[in-house]
């Protein structure tokens, strides 16, 4: 018995393996016609069953009007010559595939070589078809004529035998304008989305002033002069203060109001990978350019670091129980540097295009004529500016932390969120002056002609030596790039360590390793900047060191999650809006670290660099890891600064709807980046469409539900209730003060007792 | 709004920024705008009015120091012995430091690189017919005018020894004797630019040498002529070398420059006797500066002009 | 309570006489002016050095050695003469010393990687 089901199975086995080898795609010649399911293959990659390349010497051509009328149908004739199978007759000669832009393709009536598969809508050969080098079909117009129509068309020059060996083919772009079709100029589009959006708060902005004022002249019968003196009372001590807690009220707001700028740009990306698009369709490929370079550049120089420096400046001083930061004056400087820097970054929207390259600036794109100008310039310029600002605070910082300490504030009994930011300004310290220089000769390259990235090869084309390398201008941004990546998420894990202390009603676990993390981290970062790099022809010796310390570096950061993990585990936790929040972030920054270490790896890297598996890696730290943490630090904060509370109930659903809809928007960007949909394209696969839709319609909503967040802010900071010193119950030293603190913080110089001593 | 250490609100930095905004405004447009976006030279009258602007914020900065002459209630009480050790002006100044340390390492490396990258001439390689292929450094150029580079570097190092001096002149109560070496420092630094600007013109203009060499007919660089890539100059747009010889020596000659201007302010302090054994903080911070730009000049000299 | 504890007015130091290590003077020094004019003696006694080195034509190792020594014994008159290095606490030290690890990264990875480098491991591990 046992004998013969044996014989059973292992033949039912070796029949199932015949079976399925069998069924198993082989790639063959498809003398049949494209149809689907490689209709999306022969559409990205050609006829490369056959080849792996295209043949230059095979010639595709298309018969075309001259231009077309609306609603005409014309017919078309398609043949291929030239190519090594250049043979007369014979069986086995051809194959095409022809898909229009616009109007409809249809095979002659009774034509028997030519085939419209079902469903789709793009003409094939068929198997009789296949016979010939030259296909007539007709072709339908679309009713619009004043579009211009693109015919993406492949050839295959067949050699006359059976399989896919030895076959050679081309594709070919024919385009055909209708009689009204205007031939778009590079760069004319009028104006694109986001001008027409900045040109339209602009003159909102304008209005709105002049309504406010003009309503105050009505309602309180005062001239001109009188309402504008009444508001310089106001703004004036705005203007000019130095007191860190107001100065870090001016970064909050401002950073805030940047992030939503960009978070409009961002909707306006999301709306571009709706569907698929031609140049033009909504935005052009190089405005869509500049959405994604001022999306990066405004979320990380005038959102993420703001938000973080004005945390960092109202809370240090008081965290560390001094009255002000070291350079009162020095600290106003970096903060005004803040908008008048953003809004030279945003002057390239008003003269004919922002900057366009990409947050990296990579040369040389960055150097060729193709960025838009000025507006790459005005990046350029205004980055400086944002430079010089991180400077001045890194410097202030530091010199504020190491020596302003009140009595009993030793190192190791500072509170971590100030841990964070000393290694923080530490890094920006060491880091900005590379991309300042970085930036400089970019600048002297657009204007002066340098040569630093952008001189071409002289000397013969056998490739000389004496060369600009662009991978230079990678090698200084890099440098700074990725300790600059560290410096907007350490100040968040200062912000988490705070947080769930407080609601586990608990010091945080391991308090000496979180330190030792953090400065380890800080250290690290310098070293593993070259996995940026991978795809660079890096020397290998480079890329492997780098690897290792990538993967190194995420030690550190797991001792930090597992010590808040111990410390909720040990604690009784509290859940308001700052914990729920802190929660989240856990769980989003560690799936984003996680696939920052399956990125981390040279040769997954190498498959899923400048795709968007990157594009949610980031998205999943800075977003899931900084936005959320500092959204809970605001929660959490807000009672100090305005002496009110936040409303709970809108708290709660703030989160739910932001952390639901991030997690839809950015999750599947993992498996688009997977299928290969390259970032930075303003368009993409079809097959992808459905995917992207979803993730676009996750965005939006995302998006929107921060509206519920700027209401609550709005609300509480008129109707709250009264917070009282300590909300929270926290004990690190800004919770000693009253809320708000006084003018100068301190009514005498506190002397720090440990979590233990206090109540 | 009233502050600890006298430090009531100031409209200075809001001035100063807005104004570095306008001058970048300017400079942008007048190099990149425009109708072909070659440069918009209207705009180099919104640049001056930036300047300008900066210029007022820097005075209404400093207008605090001006009438000031101790440091009684003004400096900040540490409780950690270690790192109060020194003033905080000073720390913060040895931090500032630590960035241009930055900024000159990445000018440094950059050159390297390049530097490292192509191999230097040499009459036994080919080069190219315009010695394009290999590096013809700018210390090539400069052998046969060296002596402006020698002079620079000795005024450098005097200017720094001046300053020293200015600063225990102050220290002594003597008024006089710190303006006076406030002004050699100050004409010593001129001197240095203005050599510069003289060894630049030279070079750009292709003056600074006679022959131009023939790889065919064995001619040294190094000695006797030019080589055929740098005929019509040698200028930052010329060739890698002339980029980043301009660029790094350029970026030093800034900070000079800059240097300058805080010196203005100190020699006037000086002339109406602000500076005495009490207050004289401000010239020790200047010196700090003063003596890194010339630590730079230190390894900038070998690297470029003599080798 | 908290234990205030004033800092030091470190102008004092400066009223005692420095000492300059005894070869820098090559001698006795009454007041440190002379000694900081001998200081500016031996830079520009270093500085002569490097030109004859340069004029010399020695091979390239010893070139770049030469340069790059001289170049690093005038920062260091400088440094702990002019700056004061030498008669500061040791704060200053240890911060001019923190960019040191950063910039042999810098130097190390844009300074010395290059395009057109050895593509294989095998090759650089050289088997």
């Amino acid at each position: 018995m046992k004998g013969a089901s044996l014989k059973i199975l292992s033949v039912g086995f070796l029949i199932s393996i015949l079976v399925a080898i069998s069924a198993f795609p082989t790639s063959n010649g498809f003398p049949t016609g494209i149809t689907d399911p490689t209709t999306s293959t022969v559409e990205a990659n050609g006829c490369n069953c056959h080849n792996p390349d295209p043949t230059t010497s095979v010639i595709v051509e298309l018969t075309l009007p001259e231009n077309f009328t609306a609603g005409e149908i014309y017919t078309l004739t398609f043949n291929i010559s030239g190519g090594p199978n250049d043979a007369p007759s014979g069986e086995n000669l051809g194959g095409f595939f022809i898909k229009a832009s616009h109007g409809v393709l249809e095979p002659l009536e009774n034509d028997t070589l030519v085939q419209k598969p079902f469903g789709e809508n793009h003409l094939t050969h068929t198997t009789e078809g296949n016979d010939y080098r030259e296909w007539n079909f007709t072709w339908t117009a679309p009713e619009s004529d004043d579009v211009i129509v693109t015919f993406s068309a492949y050839g295959n020059s067949v050699n006359g035998a059976d399989g896919n060996q030895g076959d050679y083919w081309n594709s070919a772009t024919f385009s055909l304008m209708g009689v009204n079709a205007v031939a778009v100029a590079d760069g004319e589009h009028g104006l694109s989305t986001p001008q027409k959006l900045i040109y339209g708060f602009t003159i909102i902005a304008v209005t709105l002033g002049v309504v406010i004022i003009g309503n105050r002249m009505v309602t309180k019968e005062q001239s001109f002069e009188e309402v504008l003196k009444d508001y310089w009372k106001y703004l004036y001590p705005w203007l000019t203060t130095t007191d860190h807690k107001y100065i870090g009220i001016l970064y909050i707001v401002t950073g805030f109001a940047w992030f939503f700028i960009a978070g409009i740009l961002g909707m306006i990306i999301r709306w571009q990978l709706f569907e698929p698009r031609l140049d033009g369709d909504f935005l052009t490929y190089q405005e869509y350019n500049s959405t994604f370079t001022m999306h990066g550049t405004t979320m990380i120089f005038m959102a993420a670091m703001p938000i973080i420096f004005g945390f960092a400046n109202y809370l240090i001083p008081l965290q560390i129980g001094c009255r002000d930061l070291a350079f009162p004056r020095l600290n106003a400087m970096s903060y005004w540097l803040l908008p008048t820097g953003g809004i030279v970054i945003y002057m390239g929207y008003f003269t004919g295009g922002a900057g366009d390259v990409g947050w990296t600036g990579y040369v040389p794109y960055a150097t060729d004529a193709s960025a838009t100008k000025p507006g790459t310039d005005f990046w350029v310029a205004g980055q400086i500016m944002l430079g010089a600002s991180s400077t001045l605070t890194a410097i202030n910082f530091l010199t504020t932390i190491l020596r302003m300490r009140a009595p009993g504030v030793s190192f190791m009994r500072m509170p971590l969120f100030t841990w964070s930011i000393f290694v923080t300004v530490f890094l920006l310290l060491l880091a900005i002056p590379v991309f300042a220089v970085a930036l400089i000769l970019l600048m002297a390259d657009r204007t002066f002609g340098t040569l630093y990235f952008s001189g071409s090869c002289a000397g013969d084309l056998m490739g000389t030596t004496a060369c600009s390398d662009p991978i230079l201008w990678q090698h200084l941004f890099w440098y700074f790039g990725h300790p600059e990546v560290y410096i907007v998420i350490l100040p968040a894990f200062g912000v988490l360590s705070e947080i769930i202390s407080t609601f586990s009603r608990r010091p945080i676990f391991g308090y000496t390793s979180m330190v030792y993390a953090m400065t380890t981290i800080g250290v690290i970062s310098f070293v593993v900047y070259g996995h940026h790099m991978f795809t660079t022809g890096a020397d290998p010796l480079f890329r492997f060191i780098v690897m290792l310390t990538t993967m190194l570096v995420a030690v550190p950061t797991g001792i930090k999650i597992f010590n808040w993990l111990a410390t909720m585990t040990g604690g009784s936790i509290v859940t308001k809006t700052p914990m729920i929040f802190a929660l989240g972030t856990v769980i989003t920054f560690t799936i984003g670290g996680i696939t920052g270490i399956i990125l981390a790896s040279i040769p997954l890297d190498i498959a899923f660099h400048d795709t968007y598996f990157v594009v949610a890696h980031f998205h999943y730290v800075l977003v899931g890891g900084t936005l959320f943490a500092f959204l809970g630090g605001v929660y959490y904060w807000f009672p100090k600064m305005t002496g009110k509370m936040m409303n709970e109930t809108l708290g709660l659903i703030h989160f739910a709807f932001s952390f639901i809809f991030f997690n839809a928007a950015f999750y599947p960007m993992h498996n688009v980046g997977i299928s290969g949909m390259p970032r930075r394209y303003a368009t993409y696969d079809p097959a992808l469409t459905e995917m992207n839709q979803f993730i676009s319609v996750a965005a939006f909503i995302f998006g929107f539900a921060q509206l519920i967040f700027v209401y609550n802010v709005y609300y509480s900071y008129k109707y709250g209730e009264e917070a009282g010193d300590d909300p929270w119950d926290g004990w690190s030293l800004e919770w000693a003060t009253s809320s708000p603190p006084p003018h100068n913080s301190f009514t005498e110089i506190p002397t720090l007792k440990s979590a233990e001593e206090a109540e | 709004m009233s502050g600890e250490h006298g430090h009531h609100g100031t409209p200075a930095p809001f001035v100063f920024c807005v104004a570095t905004a306008i001058m970048f405004i300017g400079l942008v447009m007048a190099t990149a705008g425009g109708e072909n976006n070659e440069g918009d030279t209207g705009y180099w009258f919104v640049f001056i009015l930036g300047i300008a602007g900066m210029i007022t914020g820097f005075m209404m900065w400093v207008q605090d120091y001006w009438d000031q002459d101790s440091e009684e209630g003004e400096e900040i009480v540490g409780y950690h012995p270690f790192w109060a050790s020194i003033t905080t002006r000073k720390f913060g100044m040895w931090i500032f430091l630590l960035t241009e340390v930055m900024v000159f390492s990445t000018l440094l490396s950059a050159y390297m690189r390049y530097r490292a990258a192509i191999p230097d001439y040499s009459p036994d390689i080919d080069c190219g017919l315009y010695f394009e292929e290999c590096w013809v450094p700018a210390a090539d150029i400069i052998r046969s005018h060296l002596i402006f580079g020698v002079i620079n570097t000795f005024a450098l190092l005097l200017s720094s020894l001046t300053v020293v001096l200015a600063l225990y002149a102050a220290r002594n109560n003597n008024s006089k004797a710190a303006t006076r070496y406030l002004i050699a420092t100050f004409f010593l630094g001129t001197l240095f630019l203005v050599l510069k600007a003289y060894e630049w013109w030279e070079m750009k203009n292709g003056h600074f040498w006679g022959d131009h060499c023939s790889v065919t007919a064995g001619q040294d660089i190094g000695h006797h002529c030019v080589a055929p890539k740098y005929e019509h100059g040698f200028w930052l747009d010329t060739s890698l070398e002339g980029t980043t010889f301009y660029i790094t020596t350029g970026t030093h000659g800034a900070h000079v420059f800059v240097g300058l201007l805080a010196l203005g302010y100190l020699i006037a302090k000086a002339n109406k006797e602000g500076y005495n054994e009490k207050y004289n903080d401000t010239i020790e911070l200047f010196g700090l500066y003063w003596h890194y730009v010339d630590v730079v000049w230190v390894f900038v000299f070998p690297f470029f002009y003599l080798y | 309570m908290s234990d205030e504890q004033e800092t030091g007015n470190e102008h004092d130091e400066h009223h005692d006489d420095h000492s300059f290590p005894a070869w820098v003077t090559l001698g006795h020094t009454d007041n440190p002016i002379n000694g900081f004019m001998k200081v500016f003696a031996w830079l520009v006694f270093w500085t002569l050095l490097e030109v004859g080195a340069i004029l010399s034509e020695f091979s390239f190792w010893i070139t770049m050695g030469i340069l790059f020594g001289i170049a690093a014994i005038k920062c260091w008159f400088i440094g702990s003469f002019f700056m004061h290095m030498t008669w500061d606490p040791p704060l200053v030290n240890r911060t001019a010393a923190v960019p040191v690890f950063f910039l042999i990264v810098l130097f190390l990875a844009i300074g010395l990687t290059q395009p057109g480098a050895v593509d294989d491991l095998r090759t650089i591990c050289g088997f």
